[in-house]
């Protein structure tokens, strides 16, 4: 920003952002890319402007599953290492969210780095103007085919952002072919991965990524972690998992998850406890501690921080209403709403189950991926749920998938308003039994707005910011 | 007891958009008749073994995935598949297993991948991707409720030889190929269709028709004994009231 001209329609459309940022706020608005757009309409380089001013760069997650709480991971990493950093808050990783995110932020004080989420389809646009220090790719996991025709599709976009910012160092999921084949020779590349237990590593993989990402002959798998995430080779054109630079070896997993993590050949962090549940939690715990490492911030701070980690928004968002322990749980594709179903049947005591299934936008608007969800492998926790309710805007494809998982005709209801749903279960529940509600994005949101007063939860769209401040 | 042996080819390669949902709907449909269901996977290399199936089931995939399948097809499976089919076995494809066995597909960057030749079709990619939900009025049946329900997302145009009938005329979408109103195939007892969704749950009386054919061959069936369909009608209904059509 040479010319004074520039500076000053930068200053002024930061300015609007803020101040527009602050408007929406007060009119109860969660929508956060109004202002961004609005601010570049003045000031088209605004994004590129606001990533530049920061003083030590930037960190991007993306992928398909997992990227906001890594990234919330390492953000919170980059604070107790005594950064005063920007951060995107969770579903504002379009290009008009982000700059609403880095102006608002940058008004409160976080001028020296940002750890921002990017969307997978929003990375070919928004890397030349963020032009980040790293770019961490978490995974590709089949998610709203229909906006990006194929997954191959989403692999092709994030490969274009990576080119176009050729100084940007890459850390990569080894354990994901695709993710590994994002590795290109014109710059510093690390890999992360996880171990499992000896023992627990026999299932078999899921259809994501079973061709070679480089000759499309089959892969072999030595074993698998996840999903379609492990060890594994072709045959024909020897591309394999690359060896890692950052491991985290997995202790104990269920409702909390111990991890040894080691990067660069020495231990980074001897033994980390952390709340959130689940193998993929184990993904991107040592995503966020690895990308901490590749930017040279402190050890200890990556362990503090990770015991600390409480779930990101929407990942398990739990309050209390009118006496009953209610959780909100985010779903968008079949591995996250596995791994949710994972969790809610480690836990025994499952309660009221409500599944709102919207096909907005923003939720894809295909919901075929439902079927993919595997609800027969919880037969357990499908018939302790009680009562179990179909519900948003597709409840009665939800209703089906449940039928067809087993689960008896009469016990299904439908209620398509998921905040009716809510109510009529909290009137009626015995005393103390807790609530579960599953919602694609869209109904969350929409949801999440709507008990916000009546319940004081703190407004999602807040807290990147005050955190940040 | 009443048995249902399907086929499922190429489970790993081909499982788009939920198509697995279709075999859900089959195996409850048997099981509350009391029947039992076995799935036979069927991966590349394994050998198509048609007496021990009774129907055949295969998904959808994408273009890298298809090169690889139409190469284990082309080495014999495929012509012991339109051999069984001949003989009267059912069989239901669904997108890229639909293009795979037309007479062939013709990719995007103009490469021609060789197709089975069972149905007397073939596929062109087209530029845009026609994508979002259907509704069909099928010509399996003369009367009651005769539409289909489906979601459908791909690129190829197909186009239908003499010696097919399409499965259905097309209400709301796109179809076979944007163009003639028709939507999928049907030879003999195969069909084949780009609704995904999945196709099956939605379509209890598609369900029912892929079964029958079978009992019929297998046990002589004449006809089979209706179900409780609360969720699958209420299903049906509301994806034709989306589509802004009256539930029949």
């Amino acid at each position: 920003m040479r010319r004074a001209t520039e500076r000053l329609r930068f200053a002024l459309a930061w300015r609007l952002v803020v101040a527009a940022g602050r408007l929406a706020r007060l009119a109860g608005h969660g929508g956060s890319s109004f202002p961004g757009l609005l601010g570049r309409r003045l000031d088209p380089r605004l994004l590129e402007h606001l990533a530049g001013e920061l003083e030590q760069g930037s960190a991007v997650v993306t992928g398909t599953n997992g990227k906001t709480t890594t990234a919330t991971l390492l953000a919170e990493i980059g604070r107790q290492a005594g950064l005063r950093l920007a951060h995107n808050a969770a579903g504002a990783n379009l290009v008009g969210g982000l700059i609403t995110s880095l102006a608002g932020q940058r008004a409160e004080g976080a001028r020296q780095f940002a750890v921002l989420e990017v969307d997978e389809a929003t990375v070919a646009r928004a890397m030349p103007a963020v032009r980040p220090r790293l770019i961490v790719v978490t995974n590709f996991f089949r998610d709203q085919l229909d906006r990006y025709g194929e997954l191959l599709g989403a692999v092709g976009r994030v490969a274009e952002g990576i080119r176009a910012v050729p100084e940007t160092e890459l850390l990569l999921n080894a354990d994901d072919p695709h993710v590994a084949s994002l590795a290109r020779g014109d710059r510093k590349v690390r890999f992360y991965a996880l171990k499992l237990p000896p023992g627990a590593a026999a299932r078999k993989p899921t259809g994501d990524a079973v061709l070679c990402p480089r000759c499309g002959h089959p892969l072999a798998y030595r074993s698998v972690t996840f999903a379609h995430l492990g060890d594994y080779a072709c045959s024909a054109c020897g591309f394999r998992r690359p060896a890692p630079d950052a491991e985290g070896e997995v202790l104990r997993s269920g409702r909390e998850t111990a991890l040894r993590i080691r990067a660069g050949g020495r231990q980074l962090a001897s033994l980390v406890r952390f709340q959130l549940p689940g193998l993929y939690n184990a993904y991107n715990a040592v995503a966020a501690a690895a990308a901490a490492w590749s930017l040279g911030w402190p050890a200890e701070a990556a362990a503090r921080a990770l015991a600390e980690a409480t779930p990101a928004f929407g990942r398990m968002e739990r309050f209390v209403a009118q006496g009953h322990p209610v959780r909100l749980a985010l779903v968008k594709n079949p591995a996250g709403f596995d791994a949710v179903l994972e969790t809610l049947a480690a836990e025994g005591e499952p309660g009221a189950l409500i599944v709102a299934v919207n096909d907005l936008e923003a939720d894809g608007r295909d919901v075929s991926w439902l079927w993919d969800v595997r609800f027969e492998d919880f037969p357990e926790l499908l018939a302790r749920s009680e009562p179990l309710v179909a519900s948003g805007l597709r409840a009665e494809d939800m209703a089906l998938r449940l039928a067809l998982a087993g689960v008896e005709r009469e016990r299904i209801e439908l209620e398509a308003d998921p905040e009716r749903a809510l109510q009529a279960v909290l009137a009626r529940l015995p005393g103390g039994r807790a609530v579960t509600v599953c919602l694609t994005y869209t109904a969350l949101l929409d949801l999440h707005r709507r008990l916000a007063r009546r319940y004081a939860l703190p407004a999602f769209w807040e807290r990147g910011a005050r955190r940040g401040a | 007891m009443l048995e249902l042996r399907i086929a499922h080819l190429y489970p790993r390669e081909l499982n788009l958009y939920g198509d697995r949902g279709n075999l859900l709907a089959l195996a409850d449909r048997v099981r509350r008749r009391g029947g039992r269901v076995t799935v036979v996977p069927l991966g590349p290399g394994d050998p198509f073994r048609p007496a021990e199936v009774d129907l055949v089931f295969i998904g959808g995939g994408q273009d890298r995935e298809q090169r690889w399948i139409a190469e284990d097809l082309a080495r014999g499976k495929g012509r012991e598949l339109v051999a069984a089919v001949r003989d009267g076995m059912p069989l239901l494809a669904v997108c890229g297993g639909y293009q795979l066995l037309g007479r062939y597909y013709r990719t995007a960057s103009g490469e021609k991948i060789p197709g089975v030749g069972l149905f007397d079709l073939w596929t062109e990619a087209g530029r845009r991707r026609l994508i979002g939900d259907v509704a069909v009025e099928s010509d399996l049946w003369e009367e009651g409720r005769r539409t289909l329900v489906g979601f459908e997302n791909h690129a190829g145009r197909t186009w239908l030889g003499p010696g097919v009938r399409p499965l259905g005329r097309v209400l709301r979408g796109h179809g076979n190929n944007d163009r003639d109103r028709s939507e999928g195939a049907r030879w003999l007892n195969a069909v084949g269709t780009y609704l995904h969704g999945a196709l099956l749950p939605r379509n209890p009386r598609l369900s029912d028709w892929l079964i029958l054919a079978a009992w019929r061959r297998k046990y002589g069936t004449e006809r089979l004994d209706p179900l409780d369909d609360r969720w699958e009608l209420t299903a049906h209904a509301a994806a034709l009231r989306r589509l802004g059509l009256a539930a029949s």
